[in-house]
């Protein structure tokens, strides 16, 4: 080989690697005094209008950052709490807010924005197919005629899972909730790591079109499955719910605290609460915002909730270890 | 007299650089481990379990890998035939490919069936090429006068492998052996994708305790198991590895062509070929293409977007420029101090072989470690602190570096060693300043080995998913953290994407290894 074609390949790959580096650095920049990050778990959904509307309206920019489920998003705040990841956190909810407040991650208070109630969903069309009768509690998804029917979210790794684990606890008592979860085992339960799997991919009722016609889920997610007829696929079982709320809050040691705020304000204010039904499928808090007219039909909110009065902060560690040594 | 020792700064700056990054997260680390928490930590049967399954999935992959790859050495390196080296490249890839692309392309391959076995496929599919590479070039340099007798005599071609060669070669199996089993008791991407819910080996549990409970105590008793681990395999294995990798003096036989009795042999390692290599590659370029409408390049299109439901911080292309310039920063800094390094060792002039061999355990001790452990370490030694490094995007490349760094020592450090002392002597007469003398004399001669190097670390860079994990997120997201969760999070979109950015990474890890082997080959 000549020595002066070695030399072209040689510039040309150093030019393409600095050319790299430089547009590298070009695309993801540096932080700028204006930029105000948002950190939210994997579900949180923002439209390009109304980010585009916050940083009109603030002055700041926007940027979001997404940090797993519930659970991984408030135990990395903790972990970063000194340097933190972001300005303001969107998603701790109430089965980690406990652990948040006592681990010092947040400035100021929790504020609620927007709640829902979890809660079984079935698939209508399966059960009608198969002529077998839809359940109506939680008891009944032990019985054999719903063998190797549910999906369920695992409560180690999901929030929704761990909602529906304390709603056991509260409803079946400590006595009862054990033998419910072997029962629900033996009885062929799947155990997905998140809700999006279990809802999106096991679900039979979703644009997934798994093999699972009953999953645990939002009493609200049935308004998003309606069909051409008009009619929602799948509808909500209301026993055995928890009823879950997400906060917003300012994290301490922000380096935009004051960007933080107006965000926080933001996601109070009535133009991103009426967002949150279409977007996330969740109540917003804001009691005055207009619910969509296709949820007043498909979903209700359960007249009784279980577990969310319940110490979670103290009480997490031996649940989980306890449902992890059914399921192991 | 050559001059014997280097500048004490040098020396200094690589004993710092090294201090800092290395010993420090790893004092951290075992400081947190070394607890009273330990006992009750790891002496339970869940625990025990874990360990268990981390053993025995990386002794069944290694095995399994060997049991493949002896056919395999026979036919890619001792026979002669057009084509071998097209063919001898074509096995290796799978060693050079990402762990998350090689869990993602069995994910392609065999969706919805997860759990052990497909794991150790997997891990199959990473380390035969490893075995075939380094039985076969033992199997190519033993002399061939013995088996040709015991042919002679009438012993069948299995007989004489089984009887003949193999005893021969039976250091260099159990060395590849050993490492092959290192590599998959550290195997965190592939378990992570390919595992159930129920799946856990010591790395998977010391990312979830750290990250999911926040049991830091845990974590570091599972570093102190991991490290145990394989401290005592290289303990025992100790001299065959180190016989092994340093090379076969005997000169290398010519082949002999392929002649009937060899169909047998040939038969089978066409077979794991195509099923163990062929398939899962050709499955994940196949799903690249195949979206929602039919076939296109619409999963390359949404390489650009967050995801469905935006699930990504940033785009996949952006997640690609990020570890493009990690790999770039990395290469920068492991190629510098693997050099120093390198250089200071060969060079230290020290009498006493105690210290020498203290030195190169200090310098190559990042070998032993996986990257989930150097991960966790930066994070519970950076996050805050005197040194809050992980707010900055450099975390990931140094982590990285630590990784690369006794890669480039291994390639490097004997081929400076090698340098005759007298061309040096000779360089002193002529009045060349230690400078000069290392860019005229010493440098055209290790030039190919670092080439080399430069290699190996791109690709790890840009591979490596365990430290990357814990440190790398948001907008700093690289290649591998964005297909992790993209391969995680189901839906036809992401799981589209995902098939399509492991495409590009082959292509890219397979471009890096293709330039800087060229370049190693091309002597100015």
């Amino acid at each position: 080989m000549k020595s002066s074609s070695k030399k072209f390949i040689t510039v040309s790959i150093i030019v393409a690697l600095i050319a790299v580096v430089f547009s590298a650095v070009y695309f993801t920049g540096t932080r700028k005094s204006k930029d105000v990050i948002l950190v939210t778990h994997d579900s949180f959904v923002m439209s390009k209008e109304l980010v585009a509307d916050f940083d009109k309206s603030t002055g700041y920019k926007l940027k979001l950052i997404k940090a797993g489920d519930a659970g991984s998003l408030t135990n990395r705040l903790i972990l970063t709490k000194n340097s933190p990841i972001a300005d303001a956190v969107f998603g701790i909810d109430n089965t980690f807010s406990g652990l948040a407040q006592s681990n010092g991650i947040l400035s100021g208070n929790l504020q609620a924005t927007d709640f829902g109630d979890v809660c079984f969903n079935y698939d209508k069309k399966w059960f009608a197919e198969h002529k077998v009768t839809p359940p109506i509690s939680i008891k009944e998804l032990t019985l054999p005629r719903y063998k190797d029917l549910t999906v369920v979210e695992n409560p180690n790794l999901s929030s929704t899972g761990l909602s529906f684990l304390a709603a056991t606890i509260d409803e079946l008592g400590a006595s009862g909730w054990k033998s419910y979860w072997s029962d629900l085992k033996s009885n062929g339960v799947k155990v997905d790591s998140g809700w999006d799997a279990a809802y999106y991919t096991d679900f039979s009722g979703s644009s997934g079109k798994g093999e699972y016609p009953i999953v645990l889920s939002y009493a609200s997610s049935p308004a998003d499955e309606v069909r051409a007829d008009g009619q929602s696929q799948t509808a909500a079982i209301l026993d055995g719910c928890f009823r879950q709320t997400e906060y917003v809050a300012v994290i301490n040691h922000a380096k935009n605290p004051n960007g933080a705020k107006a965000l926080v304000n933001y996601l109070l204010g009535s133009k991103f609460q009426s967002s949150f039904p279409n977007s996330m499928y969740m109540y917003p808090m804001d009691r005055n915002v207009k619910i969509p007219s296709q949820w007043q039909k498909f979903t209700q909110v359960a007249a009784k909730t279980y577990g969310d009065h319940l110490d979670f902060a103290k009480n997490r560690k031996s649940w989980l270890a306890d449902w992890s040594r059914i399921f192991g | 007299m050559v001059r014997s020792g280097s500048p004490k700064y040098l020396w200094g700056l690589a004993l710092l650089f090294f201090g800092l990054f290395f010993y420090l997260p790893l004092g951290k680390l075992l400081a947190t481990g070394v607890s009273s928490h330990f006992w009750s930590e790891v002496f339970n049967g869940r625990t025990l379990n874990i360990i268990w399954f981390t053993v025995w999935q990386a002794g069944v992959s290694a095995l399994l890998s060997l049991f493949l790859g002896i056919p395999s050495a026979y036919v890619f390196y001792v026979k002669r035939y057009r084509f071998q080296r097209v063919f001898r490249a074509l096995v290796s890839i799978p060693f050079m490919l990402p762990s998350i692309v090689v869990a993602i392309a069995f994910r392609s391959l065999l969706s919805g069936v997860n759990g052990t076995p497909i794991i150790i496929l997997a891990n199959t599919f990473m380390n035969y090429s490893i075995a075939v590479r380094v039985i076969g070039s033992a199997w190519s340099h033993l002399d061939p006068l013995t088996s040709d007798a015991s042919e002679l005599d009438g012993a069948g071609r299995i007989r004489t492998a089984v009887q003949i060669v193999l005893p021969q070669i039976k250091e260099s199996i159990a060395s590849v052996g050993v490492l092959i089993f290192l590599y998959c008791s550290a195997n965190f991407g592939i378990v992570m994708v390919l595992g159930n819910v129920g799946t856990k080996t010591i790395e998977t549990e010391i990312y979830t305790s750290a990250t999911s409970f926040l049991n830091l105590h845990r974590s570091a008793s599972l570093v102190l198991v991991q490290l145990a681990i394989t401290f005592l395999t290289l303990f025992i294995s100790g001299r065959l590895v180190s016989r092994s990798l340093t090379g076969n003096q005997r000169e290398k036989q010519l082949g002999k062509n392929f002649d009937g009795r060899d169909v047998p042999a040939l038969f089978l390692v066409i077979l794991i070929v195509l099923i163990l290599i062929i398939t899962p590659m050709f499955s994940l370029l196949i799903r690249a293409f195949q979206s929602h409408g039919g076939w296109g390049i619409a999963n390359f299109h949404n390489l650009a977007t967050h995801g469905a439901r935006d699930l990504l911080s940033i785009s996949v292309g952006t997640a690609e420029l990020n570890s493009l310039r990690n790999a770039l920063v990395t290469l920068i800094i492991s190629l510098l101090t693997g050099v120093l390094v390198s250089y200071l060792l060969a060079y230290a002039g020290l009498r006493r072989k105690m210290m020498r061999n203290l030195l190169d355990a200090f310098f190559l001790a990042p070998i032993g470690i996986s990257s989930v452990i150097l991960g966790f370490g930066f994070l519970v030694t950076f996050g805050d602190g005197a040194f809050p490094l992980r707010s900055s995007w450099l975390v990931t490349p140094i982590a990285q570096s630590l990784l690369a760094i006794p890669l480039v020592v291994r390639f490097v450090y004997p081929t400076i060693q090698a340098i005759p002392r007298n061309f040096l002597e000779m360089a002193e007469i002529d009045g060349a300043d230690r400078l000069s003398s290392w860019r005229r004399v010493q440098f055209p001669l290790v030039r190919e080995s670092i080439y080399l190097a430069a290699g190996y670390t791109v690709v790890l860079s840009i591979g490596e998913f365990g430290a990357a994990n814990f440190l790398a997120y948001g907008d700093q997201a690289t290649l591998p953290t964005v297909l992790f969760q993209l391969i995680s999070r189901p839906g036809a979109q992401n799981y589209g994407m995902a098939m399509a950015a492991s495409s590009l990474l082959t292509l890219v890890s397979g471009f890096a290894i293709y330039s800087f082997e060229y370049l190693s080959e091309v002597k100015g």
